[in-house]
């Protein structure tokens, strides 16, 4: 546990101090404060639209911070052989892999505080500078989203911690995760679509057993999408958060489990 | 006791499809607690994958290493170990009290200790004035001192050092040299591998010299260093005729060097040579027998391996 606390702590605070943190900050308040305008290109739904685009400022800022500090954190290390001198100390390779990542967690969690902090003053303007009778802002689900979407960047940063543990490169460990993302996040439309039919479309066996695997393997992201709630105010059940947090935390578990794994495995020349 | 003991180890690596290549093979030595090895070899002599090897970040493709009776491979016993790599690089953000604050941590020590020894040792390596500023505005040696500050805050008894003096200043190598000794005094063990011989001989008192993978040569550095002279060299201001008239007949050779001339004067004929020397008065400067450096051991080791005598 001490040796978790203490490279959690450098991990985050190599995060929290570098210059990308602050720079990316300065092009979400920029981002954030166009809400106010591109909402009324829509004057109908202003508050739904900045709900929407504030959700996914969010989302996007928060997808780059995790993509850069997941490749970063663990792949620079490698590259700069940074790790030699912390396992050159008496921490395990697994300790390295689970104290990295809880730092990366904390320092994902934080930026999202923020980035939630500066979506709600957005669309919080939006909505004291509207009528009510274009809509209203479900807070609730509004944070929910947020909350979400933090849990599923959880997951992402797993998955190149997964990659980099046995790829060289940090460019493939990045391309690797961003294949995943894009897969994760239309896996479960592909299998509805599989499921579904189409008239008139012969869909082969093959293709339904590939999609089948690749729903079971690859992450299911749809599950963490509670933007459209969070829009339209439409309800969310209790047992769908549990068990979309449930499954977010066991794919990351498991990630982090393989890469201590293969990691355990590694040399470091 | 022996503080650390390598036994039959060698690493391979896969070449190619079907190749391999070695990088250590059958080495084997042990370090006495208490001495200070200097690991000597050119570059690709394997030198940093023992070092690699005792610290665990490489696993032997056969042998065994062992530091204070315990495999490396067990991490508790790098709680007892410092190390600094070859050009050392750290967490950019960080500050020196950072990095001592996580070695201390990941030592098991308390943090008032980790505190006291912080102090101790950013004073020892001249750290002290930036102690609170960012690791990447540090030059070359003050990272090179920083990582001594992190190999030494767990007040280790084995420290290894990867080319400690590379890349330093004629201060810092001072510095690092007059760190080697002081922890000597302390009775730790000290394990180092170098390109600068002068050091070595200054610092150690055992070598081992690496060559293409293989450990060539062991010994007593003061073993390495007593060979009986080849013959002597006197080095003058000025060779009077007296006393080149008494070296006539001698087999003898002289040079010039800067207003200097040495002269080098075969075993067999120290006594008239001696009788030479006493001619020259004030004009000698210097009078000494022509032993083996420790580059001349390192440099015929390589040249036998290259020429596959070994």
């Amino acid at each position: 546990m001490r040796n978790l606390w203490a490279i959690g702590r450098i991990t985050f605070l190599e995060g929290v101090r570098s210059r990308f943190f602050y720079g990316l900050f300065v092009v979400a308040c920029l981002l954030f404060s166009t809400t106010y305008a591109l909402s009324y290109l829509f004057p109908r739904d202003v508050v739904k639209v900045a709900v929407d685009l504030s959700l996914a400022t969010a989302s996007l800022v928060g997808l780059i911070l995790t993509l850069f500090w997941g490749t970063e954190s663990l792949a620079k290390d490698l590259e700069k052989r940074t790790i030699h001198m912390v396992l050159a100390k008496a921490v395990s390779r697994s300790e390295y892999i689970v104290g990295k990542f809880a730092g990366l967690a904390v320092l994902i969690g934080v930026s999202m505080l923020l980035l939630a902090a500066l979506a709600s003053l957005s669309v919080w303007t939006v909505d004291a500078l509207t009528d009510d009778q274009y809509g209203v802002i479900h807070w609730s689900l509004f944070l929910l989203s947020l909350a979400m979407t933090t849990l599923m960047y959880g997951l992402v940063a797993s998955v190149i911690f997964f990659f980099s543990s046995f790829v060289s490169s940090t460019f493939l460990a990045l391309g690797l995760t961003l294949v995943v993302y894009l897969i994760g996040q239309s896996v479960e439309e592909l299998r509805l679509l599989i499921q579904a039919g189409a008239d008139g479309i012969d869909i082969s066996p093959m293709l339904t057993a590939v999609v089948t695997v690749a729903y079971h393997v690859f992450p299911n992201l749809a599950v963490f999408d509670f933007k459209a709630q969070a829009a339209h105010g439409l309800p969310v059940s209790a047992s769908t958060v549990v068990w979309s947090a449930l499954y977010g935390a066991l794919y990351t578990s498991v990630m982090i489990a393989l890469s201590a794994w293969f990691f355990r495995k590694r040399e470091f020349p | 006791m022996n503080a650390i003991v390598v036994e039959g180890v060698s690493k391979t690596y896969p070449d190619g499809f079907r190749g391999k290549k070695v990088a250590v093979e059958g080495l084997s030595f042990e370090v006495p607690q208490g001495a200070v090895f200097g690991f000597l070899g050119p570059n690709g002599a394997g030198k940093s994958t023992t070092i690699k090897i005792l610290l665990n970040l490489i696993v032997p493709t056969t042998g065994r290493a062992t530091i204070l009776d315990r495999p490396v491979t067990d991490k508790a016993i790098r709680s007892r170990v410092g190390y600094l790599p070859e050009n050392p690089n750290f967490y950019d953000y960080l500050t020196p009290e950072e990095l001592l604050w996580f070695g201390g941590k990941t030592s098991g020590m308390t943090t008032a200790r980790i505190r006291e020894r912080t102090d101790q040792l950013l004073r020892l390596v001249d750290l002290g004035h930036v102690r609170r500023k960012r690791l990447r505005t540090f030059s070359k040696g003050m990272l090179q001192r920083a990582g001594v500050g992190l190999a030494l805050i767990n007040d280790p008894d084995v420290v290894v050092f990867d080319e400690p003096m590379s890349g330093l200043d004629p201060l810092g190598r001072k510095l690092m040299a007059d760190i080697i000794r002081g922890l000597k005094q302390e009775g730790k063990t000290i394990f180092f591998s170098s390109h600068i011989l002068h050091d070595v001989e200054d610092l150690c008192d055992h070598v081992g010299i690496m060559v293409k993978g293989r450990l060539r040569r062991v010994a007593r550095l003061a073993e390495l260093l007593s060979a009986k002279p080849a013959g002597w060299k006197a080095t003058v201001r000025r060779l009077s005729d007296g006393a080149r008239a008494r070296l006539a007949g001698l087999s003898w050779t002289c040079s010039d060097r800067g207003g200097f001339t040495d002269i080098q004067i075969h075993d067999q004929d120290l006594g008239a040579a001696l009788d030479a020397v006493r001619d020259l008065g004030d004009d000698l400067v210097e009078f000494s027998p022509l032993r083996p450096t420790l580059e001349d051991i390192v440099l015929q080791e390589v040249e036998r391996a290259e020429g596959g005598t070994a």
